[in-house]
């Protein structure tokens, strides 16, 4: 039996985020490179995402408190110094309306967490050095993107590229929900320039 | 993956509490700081 810690810490992000990114549509649901891919994720702009880095969230008509990330004591907020509690989930545009209006109390991850979750997965990838196979892949939803050198947006060199984490779409039986998953180690790695390579044999980062 | 995202970095966020008692922090706010694009910023480059 999973719980649904286990499930958060590694990028599943509960039944909210499922419905929310259940229209996202998949032309080709094949392990490899897809050849037709149609998304329909949103974009998540820097006023809202400074909302919701914020400590200490109301409901602006019931005045209730938004919860805490559901990494709990793990949240990575507590890495930020002089902090010593949680952030609160993260919400969606329409999903902080509704808590705006009717203070419904939605349960997930922060944004960092988010960003943490995505940039373990992309370390992971690049290094190429971890044992994950189609039967143990670690899945995670990405229910939004950034924009890049735009207003609203953030600086190029502080983003994780598409181009920089080629993973398949793989198979699913929960309904039409997509995960990100990791390819075999071995089979493919990232080059330098983002295209993927051939390579024989698993390396990890640290070697030379 | 659909889109860029942003790394996550905390070494480029800055926590500000905006309101403590005897427990610690209340509220707060993270200051995302430089990693923000600053169209004014590149165009004095």
């Amino acid at each position: 039996m999973i719980d649904n810690n286990f499930l958060c810490r590694f990028g599943v992000v509960g039944e909210v985020w499922k419905r929310y990114i259940s229209t996202v549509s998949v032309n080709t649901m094949t392990v490899g490179a897809p050849d037709a891919v149609e998304l329909s994720i949103p974009p998540s702009f820097v006023e809202h995402e400074t909302e919701q880095l914020r400590l200490g969230r109301f409901s602006k008509t019931k005045g209730n408190r938004l919860g805490d990330c559901c990494e709990g004591k793990n949240c990575v907020a507590y890495l930020l110094r002089g902090n010593n509690i949680a952030l609160h989930p993260y919400l969606t545009p329409s999903q902080q309306l509704e808590f705006d209006a009717h203070g419904t109390i939605i349960e997930g991850p922060c944004l960092l967490d988010i960003r943490k979750t995505v940039t373990a997965i992309a370390m992971l990838y690049r290094n190429d050095c971890v044992g994950v196979s189609p039967h143990n892949v670690m899945p995670v939803r990405v229910p939004f993107y950034n924009r890049v050198n735009e207003p609203g947006g953030y600086n190029a060199s502080e983003m994780i590229m598409p181009s920089d984490v080629r993973l398949p779409f793989a198979p699913t039986n929960q309904n039409s929900v997509v995960l990100l998953s990791i390819p075999l180690p071995g089979h493919v790695y990232a080059g330098s320039d983002g295209g993927l390579q051939p390579r024989k044999t698993p390396v990890c980062a640290n070697e030379d | 993956m659909p889109g860029p995202m942003v790394a996550y970095n905390p070494g480029k966020l800055r926590f500000v509490p905006t309101k403590t008692d005897e427990t610690g922090v209340i509220e707060g706010v993270v200051d995302q700081g430089a990693i923000i694009y600053n169209s004014s910023a590149e165009a004095s480059n």
